[in-house]
């Protein structure tokens, strides 16, 4: 094949998503309603706990991997990110994690710093805007209701 | 009658989702419960590998970043258990070159994060279709020789022209035209809507030729990522490029002696229609990274659901290559066109599912039968068996009754009973008249949007009326500048 493949998807990926700059705004709220229907009010507040959950997990282990410069912890970690920004409407986290991704996967360690620090402001912005988005709606799971 | 209102286009399917992420395991459960199917869960590698040593699924939905293990490597081992799973491998960004080594290693169909619910779905029902209905259809190594066609309209699992079930003069037609050209060399090009059975008037040429006992190679141009195309054609030799793991032969080498299908041909890439040329003037193969050809004997039957010849004229097919594969034509009639098979068919298929699912079904009641007859079957064939289907899972009786009918053919009603008020319906002749004069394209658009706005502004269900994915809607209204209302 003359193309070389390995080369070719994140770079599409990276095309097709742009970055998104300052103005795009962290969460958007609609996705979140949409995904919230989707697992139905009865699960809304232990959804949104486990969103939670799940995000400050990778955080945790992107951090840890950062400090080891652990390959795959990297991977791991930016892949997780990405999935979870992507699903929750977060532009700006999931390009500025796909960025990392792709350097993670391509063990580009050396270049890794400043995306890894904008991807961990970005994920304690979104946590944050989230918990802002279940106050504002009122959203709690069982044990934290009232 | 319990019936799940989303599961009607097609079977209920048992999956087993390995995500480690547990928000994203409970979006994605949300989501196919939703739509009927029944979800197993795993966190780890080692604890979807125990679930799918103990239990059966028709589809394992795999991450690829597992926190025990390499999902890619999770996959073989599932594969070379039960090589016939059907997986479906959910990445993020970044690891799609991972994804293409799965496509390459037997996955079905990989969907890229983050999470979109309609692909997600349309991915879902399309890989739990049975095999003959599916997309994507060719393993790595395994080829497709005559097999039991469980969801098509066959009477017996011979892929005989005989076994067509229809005696309209329409299906006697493609009978006789089956057995005149089955024995010759010919290439036989098969048009058709979807759904209309033109992989099934593959393999009855296949069935019915003096190759019948070599191996039948179906490949669907239109969902194989075009970087992946040409290795399926054409093979490739270990190394030739990342992923490239070991020696493949490619479907053309697969099918010596046998026939090669191309389904959607009219999607293949123009730089391969190039190759594809060249293999039908030399019938030799090149793998990729291969230095000599090889010579193969194959016959090629190939189909689309487009004019190939509007292609041809808009460029986006190569008009040599038309005349060197359009050699004997069959156009597979719709539904519509042959509405006297439909309750032939719809009371075999009932036989079939009955017998397969361990119902009782007999017959249909007589409304039923009325109600089958007027409508428009979109589907066609396919989605008559969708119904039927659907019906058998559902209920139980000897006879199937009007309050056995799935939700989404309530909807159909209402537009076969709209199509007979006479308010929308135009006498043939007349419709044509203001038609003709403007491009494909035009009527294209004007046809989408006259059923958009007959589905009350619902792609979903408009997708569905079309028969096409509501991706592809999307992309239309997109690239046309409709704005499209939320489905409710």
């Amino acid at each position: 094949m003359k193309e070389d493949l390995a080369s070719l998807p994140e770079t599409r990926s990276q095309d097709a998503i742009g970055q998104p700059d300052e103005t795009f705004p962290l969460l958007h709220g609609d996705a979140l309603e949409r995904l919230l229907q989707i697992v139905g009010a009865a699960r809304s507040g232990v959804f949104l706990d486990q969103l939670q959950a799940d995000l400050a997990a990778a955080l945790a282990d992107l951090a840890v991997a950062i400090k080891v410069q652990g390959l795959a912890e990297l991977q791991r970690a930016t892949h997780t990110l990405s999935a979870l920004a992507g699903t929750v409407a977060s532009p700006r986290l999931e390009a500025a994690a796909r960025a990392a991704n792709v350097l993670a996967l391509g063990e580009n360690v050396a270049a890794f710093g400043t995306p890894a620090a904008s991807v961990l402001r970005l994920t304690a912005q979104l946590s944050a805007e989230i918990v802002a988005f279940r106050m504002g709606k009122g959203i709690w799971s069982e044990g934290r209701k009232g | 009658m319990n019936r799940t209102p989303t599961a009607v286009a097609g079977r209920t399917t048992t999956i087993l989702l390995i995500e480690d992420t547990k928000s994203l395991q409970m979006v994605y459960r949300s989501v196919l419960e939703g739509a009927g199917h029944i979800v197993h869960l795993a966190d780890t590698a080692a604890e979807g590998m125990a679930l799918f040593r103990n239990a059966e699924f028709d589809l394992v939905l795999l991450d690829l970043v597992l926190p025990d293990r390499d999902g890619l490597d999770l996959m073989q081992e599932i594969l070379s258990l039960r090589p016939e799973t059907v997986i479906i491998v959910i990445t993020a960004n970044g690891s799609i070159n991972k994804a293409v080594e799965a496509m390459r290693a037997g996955a079905t169909e990989f969907l890229v994060k983050p999470f979109d619910e309609i692909r997600f779905l349309d991915a879902v029902r399309n890989a739990a279709l049975p095999v003959p209905a599916r997309s994507v259809r060719l393993r790595p190594g395994v080829a497709q020789q005559e097999r039991p066609l469980p969801g098509l309209p066959m009477q017996t699992t011979e892929a005989t022209a005989g076994t067509f079930i229809g005696s309209s003069d329409a299906m006697l037609r493609i009978q006789s035209k089956i057995a005149s050209v089955a024995k010759s060399m010919a290439t036989v090009f098969i048009t058709g809507e979807s759904g209309t059975g033109k992989e099934l008037c593959a393999l009855a040429v296949h069935a019915g030729s003096n190759r019948a006992n070599g191996p039948f190679i179906a490949l669907n141009c239109g969902a194989i990522p075009q970087d992946l195309l040409e290795s399926e054609v054409f093979g490739h030799v270990k190394g030739s490029f990342t992923g490239a793991i070991s020696d493949k032969p490619g479907a053309a080498a697969a099918a010596d002696g046998g026939t090669l299908f191309l389904d959607e041909i009219c999607e293949m890439a123009p730089a391969l229609q190039t190759k594809l040329l060249r293999f039908l003037q030399t019938s030799t193969v090149q793998p990729v990274g291969a230095t000599r050809p090889r010579k193969v004997n194959v016959r090629i039957v190939c189909a689309t659901n487009r004019d190939p010849l509007d292609a041809v004229r808009r460029g986006h097919f190569r008009e040599d290559l038309y005349y060197r594969l359009y050699v004997v034509p069959i156009h597979m009639p719709s539904l519509r066109e042959r509405h006297a098979d439909v309750i032939e068919i719809a009371t075999a298929a009932l036989m079939h599912f009955s017998a397969e699912e361990g119902r009782s079904f007999q017959e249909l009641a007589v409304d039923v039968k009325d109600l089958f007859l007027r409508l428009p079957w979109p589907g066609n064939v396919r989605q008559l068996l969708n119904v039927i289907r659907n019906i058998v899972v559902l209920n139980d009786g000897t006879m199937v009754t009007m309050e056995m009918m799935p939700d989404d053919l309530a909807q159909e009603v209402g537009i076969a009973a709209d199509l007979g008020s006479g308010q929308t319906v135009l006498p043939k002749d007349v419709v044509l008249d203001r038609l003709v004069g403007k491009t494909l394209a035009e009527i294209e658009r004007e046809v989408i949007e006259a059923t958009l706005n007959f589905c009350g502004g619902s792609v979903p269900k408009a997708a569905r009326v079309l028969d096409l994915a509501p991706s592809t809607l999307y992309r239309k209204m997109e690239g046309w500048g409709i704005a499209q209302k939320n489905p409710a």
